[in-house]
């Protein structure tokens, strides 16, 4: 009698089995320790990533938004992301301006797929410290149409060069100086007619 | 301005729960490489893009030889400018960063998204520039930048949408039928509108201002559009 599948007597087939068995057990364990120096890796990277960036990505997410949950789901899919891509970069400004990007992508995707929440954290946060200024602020930069507040956010918040920004938000460099300028105009008048306030914008 | 918009963002910060809920994520999440999935309307496109460039290639080699010849001094002249359009055609001198890719005009940008990009007529304000945009081969939208700082955008995808991109909630809202289309305007301001959505023949439109306009300017940009 012999397996029908291999054509191989059945005595043979049980030795080739366990010679399997013995092999596997004699490699799982360097296995293990591979995977979790592996872990190890992945885990002091993401933590990397966290320290130097992690405020800018969820800011960045905030902006488009207007929830800490959201933005949080943003931040972690743009660190899966780099994990998974693991790019290679000149420098560490290139390294921000690649997970800005994609940060970026990913809100737009997550705003087309679902409505952004109504109610915004940071406007019931800067009223209850009552720091009606800064909510003047927010709130009025919240009213900026996308492509202004987004600019306006990357050069006020981050520091970037119009090129800068052009290169993350997929822009002509001409077209950034454009919403920069636009975006000021309109801030600027929004808060002096809407709120009062006369800002340096 | 600067220093309280930064105050107000000092606000949102990575806090050690969050960071240890996306640190036990990220262990858990499959870090093998993403395989970019190909679509089979992108596969047409592609397919569309490699087969104009062949037709200006075969095109190019019939002309070349002709310009050599005796013909006259204008018409070799005609077989240069339409080669030199072809290419420019094929190339699109487009900027492309992560699938936004922006235009030089709007054929270039139907030929970007693979459908029609609608043009609005009439606009309210002083137009100064038109710029042609692409998300991902997929959405496309025409914005009108205008005098002193008004603009106009139009947004068409596939699909039922929504694509305005804008969740605001308005004062205002009225729905509106034009020529079997039923849009949905909104605006902070009686009866004036700053948005308008809507969707037709299996696209999603939206086309929004920066300052609001009547019901019977709304229809009537529509209808240039339907």
């Amino acid at each position: 009698m012999g397996c029908i599948a291999c054509k191989m007597p059945l005595r043979k087939n049980w030795l080739w089995a366990a010679l399997g068995w013995a092999k596997a057990a004699l490699q799982s364990a360097p296995q293990t320790k591979a995977s979790s120096a592996l872990r190890e890796d992945i885990n002091q990277q993401a933590e990397r990533l966290l320290n130097s960036y992690g405020n800018s990505i969820l800011r960045y997410a905030y902006t488009y938004l207007h929830s800490r949950e959201d933005a949080e789901e943003i931040l972690q899919e743009t660190l899966i992301r780099f994990l998974q891509t693991k790019p290679v970069f000149a420098n560490d400004q290139h390294e921000k301006a690649w997970l800005l990007r994609v940060a970026a992508n990913l809100s737009k995707n997550k705003l087309r797929a679902e409505k952004i929440r109504q109610t915004d954290e940071l406007n019931e946060e800067l009223a209850a410290e009552q720091r009606q200024d800064l909510a003047f602020v927010w709130e009025a930069v919240s009213k900026l149409p996308e492509r202004y507040r987004q600019a306006m956010h990357l050069f006020y918040h981050e520091g970037y060069a119009s090129r800068e920004i052009a290169h993350i938000l997929g822009r002509n460099e001409a077209t950034v100086r454009s919403d920069l300028q636009r975006g000021r105009e309109k801030l600027r008048k929004m808060l002096k007619e809407e709120y009062g306030l006369e800002a340096e914008v | 301005m600067k220093q309280r918009y930064n105050e107000v963002m000092e606000h949102i910060v990575v806090t050690d729960e969050m960071r240890a809920r996306i640190l036990a994520a990220v262990q858990q999440a499959d870090l093998t490489p993403r395989k970019k999935a190909i679509r089979f309307d992108q596969i047409l496109k592609m397919a569309a893009a490699a087969a104009a460039c062949v037709a200006v290639v075969v095109v190019g080699q019939n002309a070349m030889p002709k310009m050599g010849s005796a013909a006259p001094a204008d018409t070799a002249g005609a077989y240069v400018d339409r080669a030199e359009n072809a290419s420019d055609s094929c190339e699109m001198t487009m900027q492309a960063v992560n699938g936004i890719q922006e235009c030089p005009d709007a054929l270039g940008l139907e030929q970007a998204v693979g459908f029609a990009v609608p043009q609005l007529e009439a606009l309210p304000y002083t137009l100064e520039e038109t710029v042609y945009r692409s998300y991902w081969g997929e959405m496309a939208e025409v914005e009108y930048l205008c005098a002193g700082g008004e603009e106009v955008c139009l947004r068409k995808a596939p699909g039922e949408g929504p694509v305005s991109g804008d969740y605001n909630d308005y004062a205002y809202v009225q729905q509106l039928t034009v020529n079997e289309v039923q849009a949905v305007l909104k605006g902070n301001t009686e009866s004036a509108y700053t948005l308008a959505e809507w969707q037709a023949d299996g696209y999603a439109y939206s086309l929004s201002l920066s300052s609001p306009q009547t019901a019977a300017w709304w229809e009537n940009a529509i209808q240039t559009i339907h």
